[in-house]
């Protein structure tokens, strides 16, 4: 072992994080992550590690591949940046949390047996959740149980596939595709869940708005882009991955424009970048599987970066709702340039680094001659340009004035913001950095001509109508109905209705009980009752045992015991 | 700015990429509409249109409600 495995390091750093005071957490903070980009820098690829387990079986904790390696590389990247953002933050334990959640994601992409793989997979879970309930209020604490519960459903989902996949004494993480039985749809129903495939990614947009500030920068990061990861690994050409992509990233363009809070609207497009990157798994090529490794390695550095400006204007001005935010960008300068880079970024422009990964899944489809596809996920670019370049962009920043004073920002939010503001560009203008390591030879050219041409006379024909419709596009105070309303309201009033019948059953038998034990305990009480009573009996003095319950419960349990041993001897 | 000065700079943006592409790109699509000069300005536009009117008229048909839809006024009590 000429390294250390670059999650197990992180996960170290989380444990110390939680024990360490001031300073020194800070210091472990940024030592950890750090410490892990030089472990990744230091793995070759085809090494394999493994510790025995019960059964004969191997854990293979450690197999690189250069698939693995490139998400190790930006997973631990972002862990550096989302604890550098998050350095002024006295709650210990959401460092713990954070820090735990990024190296069990490192632990998922290092994995090579199932039983690695759903460790840190359930890890990932627990961890991320106390980043939205460390937010702490009410309905932090109900997204967050709502979250839990359907990560554990498809925790489980998945589990129940590597069960039949292990016990079928196949326990090394393979492709599955074109396989279709059993443990395929049970380990694809847990990947879609993570992966917020619709309708199963409720869970993203009811919970990523609700975490910390500091929270939702790293739950914005890791679990979608860990399921795109296995994705990738285990379903790489399912057809049917083609299409639910592509509705994905139309259906969060289509609740992005009708959004009002900020990192809701957020939220929905890592639905919809996502799609994309679903997309391109679909389809198979080594084009689009690359173009969905790069678009993950793009996304990690540009959403995060949203999710930072975004935070950075609630921890300053309080507000979360677009329609009470405006006119930022004079008090706010810095944090809108970074934004506006990561929105440039994510919207697919030349020079920032989306253009030349998204662009990557569009080429594929045409490649792959798949018209609809090729057209359908331009139309959601689209609507990203649309609704965070230009929605988000100008309602937060520009537009109407509300007059907000904005708290003063800790420097190593700049500093976060800064470091992810220059790889985003970094990229953009040098793509060959990130193609030179993506698992299959690129031969792809993203800066021809007809392609920026394309890109600019697209975006620039979505400008002229955002702005034609600019009084339109301002949102309102409302909320829009997702596939959480499905567990949230009917599914509530079910429970309600069979918790309801299930207790008016326990209280009718236990009046029912309470009747017959009343009616039959003084005959076991006073055996003479068997008796017929032909006359009326003497009346005698009061005798307190004749009345006295216990002693009939003890005689009748005493009988009954008698009889059901008796009659187990006898039967058996 | 204006609403009109932003049209006048993106439609000047426009025109000059249509000159471009006229002049000096060599089209090689897969499909027909690639090799067509503009469609991108016609798609974007179209398919913004699209998205504004189709997301405006989905959700106020059927998608938005009011903000405390589901609290109903217990969520924030603890």
């Amino acid at each position: 072992m000429t390294s250390l495995h670059p999650g197990l390091i992180i996960i170290l750093g989380a444990i110390l994080a939680g024990i360490l005071p001031g300073r020194l957490r800070q210091v472990t903070m940024v030592l950890a992550p750090a410490l892990a980009i030089f472990a990744v820098f230091n793995l070759e690829v085809n090494t394999v590690w493994t510790i025995p387990f019960i059964n004969n079986l191997e854990l293979t904790f450690l197999k690189v591949d250069r698939l693995a390696w490139v998400f190790s590389l930006i997973f631990s990247i972002m862990a550096l940046l989302g604890s550098i953002y998050s350095l002024h933050n006295e709650n210990k334990g959401e460092a713990t949390a954070s820090l735990l959640y990024a190296g069990s994601s490192l632990g998922v992409v290092f994995a090579g047996d199932w039983l690695t793989l759903i460790f840190f997979w359930e890890l990932m879970a627990v961890s991320s959740v106390f980043l939205i309930w460390y937010k702490g209020t009410a309905q932090s604490r109900k997204a967050g149980f709502r979250y839990i519960l359907m990560h554990l459903f498809g925790g489980n989902l998945l589990l129940a596939g590597i069960f039949l996949k292990v016990s079928a004494g196949q326990p090394e993480i393979v492709s599955l595709t074109g396989t279709g039985d059993a443990a395929f749809w049970l380990i694809l129903a847990g990947v879609a869940i993570n992966a917020a495939i619709p309708p199963l990614h409720s869970w993203l947009v009811d919970a990523y708005p609700e975490g910390t500030v500091t929270g939702s920068v790293f739950l914005s990061s890791f679990t979608t882009k860990v399921a795109v990861y296995c994705l990738i690994r285990i379903f790489p050409g399912t057809t049917m991955l083609l299409w639910l992509g592509t509705i994905m990233a139309l259906y969060g363009v289509v609740y992005a424009i009708l959004e009002n809070d900020v990192r809701r609207l957020l939220a929905y497009h890592i639905v919809s970048q996502v799609g994309f990157m679903v997309a391109g798994v679909g389809m198979g090529s080594e084009l689009s599987l690359n173009g969905s490794t790069a678009h993950a390695y793009s996304h990690i550095l540009y959403k995060s970066l949203l999710f930072m400006g975004a935070g950075a204007v609630i921890f300053a001005t309080g507000k979360r709702k677009l329609s009470e935010l405006g006119g930022l960008y004079k008090k706010m300068p810095w944090v809108t340039l970074f934004f506006a880079i990561a929105a440039f970024s994510i919207s697919g422009l030349p020079l920032f680094n989306g253009f030349i990964s998204k662009s990557m899944i569009i080429s594929a489809a045409g490649y792959e001659h798949l018209p609809a596809a090729e057209l359908l996920l331009y139309l959601a670019s689209i609507g990203t340009f649309l609704s965070i370049a230009l929605k988000l962009l100008y309602f937060m920043f520009f537009g109407e004035d509300k007059g907000l004073e904005p708290a003063k920002l800790p420097t190593n939010m700049y500093i976060a913001m800064a470091g992810g503001a220059f790889l985003c560009v970094l990229y953009g203008v040098a793509p060959n950095l990130l193609y030179n390591v993506l698992p299959y030879p690129v031969k792809y050219a993203p800066y021809a001509l007809y392609h920026i041409i394309d890109t600019v006379q697209l975006l620039t024909a979505a400008l002229i109508v955002f702005w034609i419709f600019l009084p339109k596009m301002a949102t309102k105070m409302m909320i829009s109905l997702d596939t959480d309303w499905f567990y949230r309201k009917p599914f509530k009033v079910l429970i309600h209705s069979l918790v309801a019948i299930v207790c008016w059953i326990r209280e009718y038998l236990a009046v029912q009980l309470m009747r017959a034990l009343k009616s039959t305990l003084p005959y076991f009480a006073n055996p003479v009752k068997w008796a017929a009573q032909t006359v009326e009996g003497p009346k005698h003095e009061y005798n307190e045992d004749r009345y006295r319950f216990p002693v009939g419960l003890t005689v009748m349990m005493s009988i009954v015991v008698f009889l059901v041993t008796f009659s187990y001897i006898l039967l058996a | 700015m204006s609403t009109k000065k932003v049209i006048t700079i993106a439609s000047l943006v426009i025109i000059i990429s249509l000159i471009v592409e006229a002049l000096f790109v060599d089209h090689h699509g897969e499909f027909w509409w690639q090799e067509l000069i503009g469609f991108d300005v016609i798609y974007g536009f179209l398919g913004c249109l699209v998205l504004i009117l189709g997301a405006k008229t989905f959700g106020k048909e059927f998608l938005q409600r009011s903000e405390d839809y589901y609290a109903g006024g217990e969520e924030d009590h603890d």
